[in-house]
C-alpha cells in the first residue's frame, strides 16, 4: 500500500506517521503530482483506491478496494 | 476516528506478489527463491546458507531466509566487506528483478504507477520520527492508495 499524504505541513504528516508508525511508503503532498497520483486526488479523505499498473482505478473505497484485493490474490492462487 | 486499515483485514493479501501492500520489506516474504548465498560475517568467523529476502538502505538492514525457513533481519555492518558490496551493487536489482519473473528496467517501464514512484525523492519512509527517502522493490501489478492526511 502506498501512503498518499494531503497534508500540507510536512511536519504534521511526519508526527502523525511517526505516532502510528507507517510501515507504508508515503507520497507526500508536494509530491503528488511527480508521482502520479494529480488525476486520481479523492475529494474527502480518507480514501482507498485499488489502481492497475497501467493507471486504471480498479476499485474504489475501503470496503471495494479490499474486496476486490482478496479477489485478485485468490486468483493468483 | 479510526483511519487505519487494521493489519487483520487485509492480512491474506500481503503475501500476494502481485499486489503492493504496506512495506516493501514485508513484500517479498511469500515469494521463491531470490539469491541464494553463503553469507559472511564481517569479522570472518561465521558464514551462513540464506536467500536474499529485502534489503533496506535507510535503516542499514538486510533480511534472508535462513535454511531453517525461519526470516532474519539484521545491519548490513554485521556481514563481511564482500557481502556488503554484494548487497551494494546487486541487491536491489535483484529483489526487483524477483518481484514478478519480468524485473528489469523494461518492467519498470511499463508500470506507469511504478515508474512514477521510482523517480528520486518521490517516496519516503518514516523512520523513528522522520521521513526518510524510500526505493521500492517491487514492480507491482496493482496498488493500493491510501489517501489521508492528519485532520
Amino acid at each position: 500500500m502506498i501512503h498518499a499524504s494531503l497534508d500540507q505541513d510536512k511536519k504534521a504528516a511526519e508526527a502523525w506517521a511517526a505516532k502510528e508508525g507507517f510501515p507504508w511508503p508515503t507520497v507526500m503532498m508536494d509530491k503528488l503530482k511527480e508521482g502520479g497520483f494529480e488525476d486520481y486526488m479523492p475529494r474527502a479523505v480518507p480514501n482507498y483506491k485499488l489502481l492497475s499498473k497501467d493507471g486504471k482505478i480498479v476499485a474504489e473505497g475501503k470496503g471495494e478496494v479490499f474486496a476486490k484485493a482478496a479477489a485478485l490474490t485468490k486468483e493468483e492462487t | 476516528m479510526t483511519l487505519l486499515p487494521s493489519v487483520d483485514s487485509v492480512s491474506p493479501i500481503l503475501m500476494n506478489p502481485k499486489i503492493l501492500l504496506f512495506a516493501a520489506s514485508l513484500a517479498l516474504i511469500g515469494q521463491g527463491p531470490l539469491a541464494a548465498r553463503t553469507w559472511t560475517s564481517a569479522d570472518g568467523s561465521k558464514t551462513f546458507e540464506g536467500e536474499l529476502r529485502d534489503l533496506s538502505e535507510t535503516a542499514k538492514t538486510v533480511t534472508v531466509l535462513m535454511e531453517g525457513g525461519k526470516l532474519r533481519t539484521f545491519k548490513i555492518s554485521l556481514l563481511s566487506e564482500e557481502d556488503r558490496n554484494f548487497l551494494k551493487k546487486e541487491g536491489h536489482k535483484i529483489l526487483l528483478a524477483a518481484s514478478d519473473g519480468e524485473g528489469d528496467d523494461n518492467a519498470l517501464q511499463d508500470n506507469k504507477i511504478g515508474k512514477n514512484l521510482a523517480k528520486e525523492g518521490v517516496l519516503s519512509k518514516i523512520e523513528g520520527e522522520s521521513f526518510v527517502g524510500h526505493k521500492l522493490t517491487k514492480t507491482p501489478d496493482y496498488y493500493i492508495v491510501y489517501f489521508s492526511a492528519s485532520w
